[in-house]
């Protein structure tokens, strides 16, 4: 479960050009959850899951993922949630072009605490799930922007983690495919994982069990 | 393992750039090796005279007592007693007046230049002056063949002078070699039965009176322990050494220092000189100190006309090495965001790219390695005059580190301040 309280982000904090990305902010996301986060750009959307997914840190409030306060845990720490814990996905995918599918789809597994001895079977079962397992093979720089995604959740999930943070995933998608990665989405969903999505679409907002809209750096709806 | 692993990942997307630096990395070891080498193989011979050339002395050239061609009447019979090296210092040394000690080198011979390659003395005005070069190089690159005295006649029907050579040379039966003199062709190889390399005397009663005295070529290199190469070396007419015949003893051409204590009085230096010129030549205008300064200056030489090769090079490469890493740290900044966002942490990166930055050095040294092999089993470590030794380890050991420290410098401080969040945003 992921509990946020009061929290505020400020750019370049302390310094003369700072700015307030998040004000106060406090939410709740339950286990199973498949909530879309809403908003204009520069609303602070993409900061507020980035904190989510701790890549990135804040100055004020609390932020608890599974009953941990995320606050003062060490780079190390931050790292290991990051790996095992969440998943994320993007809308240019971060993937590595040069490397082949079944490369990326390894690429958490290196960095595991405990790492599995057969970090191929792995991949390709992730891969299996995302419906692209004879793709393993392939450099990712030779594949369609939906089979692009797939590898990103496939890796997202790979350690079988309990949050999916996806940023605009279908943003770069046709309404086909975007379609095709929603349903990936949800079948994930119905699995336990709890997937928090940001977007601009308001179809995939509606399909999503739960909505919030931010605004200015706080959470209106 | 996985550092590695990933390093070799990103190591297959820019291949042709990386065997690019490993070549240069390479070219930059064989290069600091081999100046190191020349400049080594140079001191290696200096450094056991280095003390001694710094005393009060002369040079002494006594290579016609090994040939018995002495005017000393005492020393002859008190040969064919003491017939070594160490016997006759000793019994010379309690003829000097004053301070005196001989010191004896085998290692040290003078010969004058008649091929291209400059040995031993610079025609420097009416002086010769001497200086040391290690025998190693010089008995595959100058001797036995092309510098020296040679067999006047005695030429066959091919007009090729017939010679004979001691063992364990490259030299085999038929081999023909150009000299100054002619053409000679190595017609017997001397056993150890058939001669007696060191410190030993010619034993005259079983040469042929009647054969000329120039006709004996005794291209004596001493053994170099440090080196374990070189050896005793001799030519001679064919005609020298009777058919089966055993015991002829060639005796080793020396040089010896002969240092003077602070005290010594100008009529002592004049009676010794004197004596020592009944049983060698003392080479006037050559002090032990102008040796040593010959010696060092043709040391320091080298060094001069190779540094600014050396310090080019290490610049060149240095800068393309570092420029490498952080043109490769930056091209690679998006990827290390990736990594990141997988649970790679700023540290994970620095390691990645360190163990980027060894696997491509080691692969260079290997390469390096591989080359400085081939040259020794090619033979340039004679040919150009190199000495491969531990210090080329712990030199190749120091640039490394230092290409490995420096090419880590750019990507640690680029990857220090990079954000990850800033990166993905931006991508």
């Amino acid at each position: 479960m992921i509990e946020i309280k009061k929290l505020t982000k400020t750019y370049n904090y302390k310094k003369s050009n700072a700015f307030t990305a998040l004000t106060d902010i406090s939410l709740t996301i339950d286990d199973g959850e498949m909530l879309a986060i809403i908003g204009k750009s520069g609303a602070g959307k993409s900061t507020l899951l980035h904190i989510i997914g701790c890549i990135d840190t804040f100055e004020k409030g609390e932020y608890t993922l599974d009953g941990v306060s995320i606050h003062k845990l060490s780079d190390k720490q931050l790292a290991q949630i990051r790996n095992e814990k969440v998943g994320i996905v993007t809308q240019d995918f971060a993937l590595v072009e040069e490397y082949t599918v079944l490369e990326n789809v390894k690429i958490p597994l290196y960095f595991a605490k405990h790492r599995k001895w057969n970090t191929n079977a792995a991949a390709l079962a992730a891969l299996e799930k995302v419906g692209i397992k004879e793709l393993a093979k392939k450099p990712v720089n030779k594949l369609s922007g939906g089979q692009k995604q797939r590898v990103a959740i496939a890796r997202a999930i790979v350690n079988d983690p309990s949050f999916i943070l996806a940023d605009e995933p279908t943003g770069a998608l046709d309404t086909k495919t975007s379609t095709e990665i929603m349903e990936l989405f949800h079948s994930l969903n119905d699995e336990g994982k709890t997937v928090i999505i940001i977007t601009h679409d308001p179809t995939v907002a509606e399909s999503c069990k739960q909505k919030i809209e931010i605004s200015d750096g706080k959470i209106v709806l | 393992m996985k550092y590695i692993q990933l390093a070799l990942g990103l190591m297959r997307q820019r291949w042709l750039f990386n065997l690019i630096v490993i070549i240069e990395i390479a070219s930059l070891l064989i290069l600091t090796n081999t100046m190191y080498s020349t400049v080594r193989s140079k001191q290696m011979i200096y450094e056991p005279y280095k003390d001694i050339l710094r005393e009060n002395g002369v040079v002494v050239d006594a290579a016609s007592l090994d040939f018995m061609e002495c005017s000393n009447e005492e020393i002859s019979p008190f040969l064919q007693v003491y017939p070594d090296k160490k016997s006759v210092i000793s019994f010379l040394e309690n003829r000097l007046t004053g301070d005196v000690k001989i010191h004896c080198s085998d290692s040290l011979t003078f010969w004058k230049q008649i091929g291209p390659l400059s040995v031993m003395y610079r025609d420097k005005g009416n002086t010769l002056t001497y200086y040391l070069l290690e025998p190693n190089v010089l008995s595959k690159m100058c001797l036995p063949l092309s510098c020296g005295r040679y067999p006047k006649e005695k030429r066959n029907d091919n007009g090729e002078i017939e010679i004979v050579v001691s063992g364990g040379t490259d030299a085999s039966l038929n081999n023909v070699y150009d000299t100054p003199a002619g053409k000679m062709r190595v017609v017997g190889i001397l056993t150890d039965s058939t001669y007696k390399p060191v410190n030993s005397e010619i034993d005259r009663n079983n040469i042929d009176p009647g054969i000329d005295r120039d006709s004996i070529f005794n291209f004596v290199l001493p053994f170099d322990s440090q080196t374990n190469l070189g050896g005793p070396f001799a030519i001679a007419a064919k005609d020298i050494f009777p058919e089966n015949s055993d015991g002829y003893n060639i005796m080793a051409n020396s040089v010896w220092f002969v240092s003077y204590g602070d005290n010594i009085s100008e009529k002592d230096f004049a009676a010794n000189t004197e004596y020592l010129n009944t049983v060698g030549t003392v080479q006037y205008g050559q002090t032990l100190n102008t040796m040593a300064q010959e010696t060092e200056r043709q040391i320091n030489d080298i060094y001069y006309r190779m540094m600014p090769i050396i310090i080019t090079a290490v610049i060149i490469v240095l800068s393309g090495l570092i420029g490498s890493a952080a043109i490769g740290a930056l091209r690679q900044t998006r990827t290390f965001c990736i990594f990141f966002l997988c649970g790679c942490r700023k540290k994970d990166s620095l390691y990645i790219i360190g163990a980027e930055t060894a696997i491509t050095i080691i692969i260079a040294s290997a390469l390096a390695a591989t080359g400085i092999a081939v040259m020794r089993i090619m033979n340039f470590e004679y040919l150009i005059g190199l000495s491969f030794g531990f210090g080329n380890i712990l030199l190749s050991v120091l640039v490394v580190a230092i290409l490995f420290t420096l090419s880590m410098i750019i990507p640690f401080g680029m990857l220090r301040s990079a954000s990850p969040v800033l990166s993905i945003k931006e991508n």
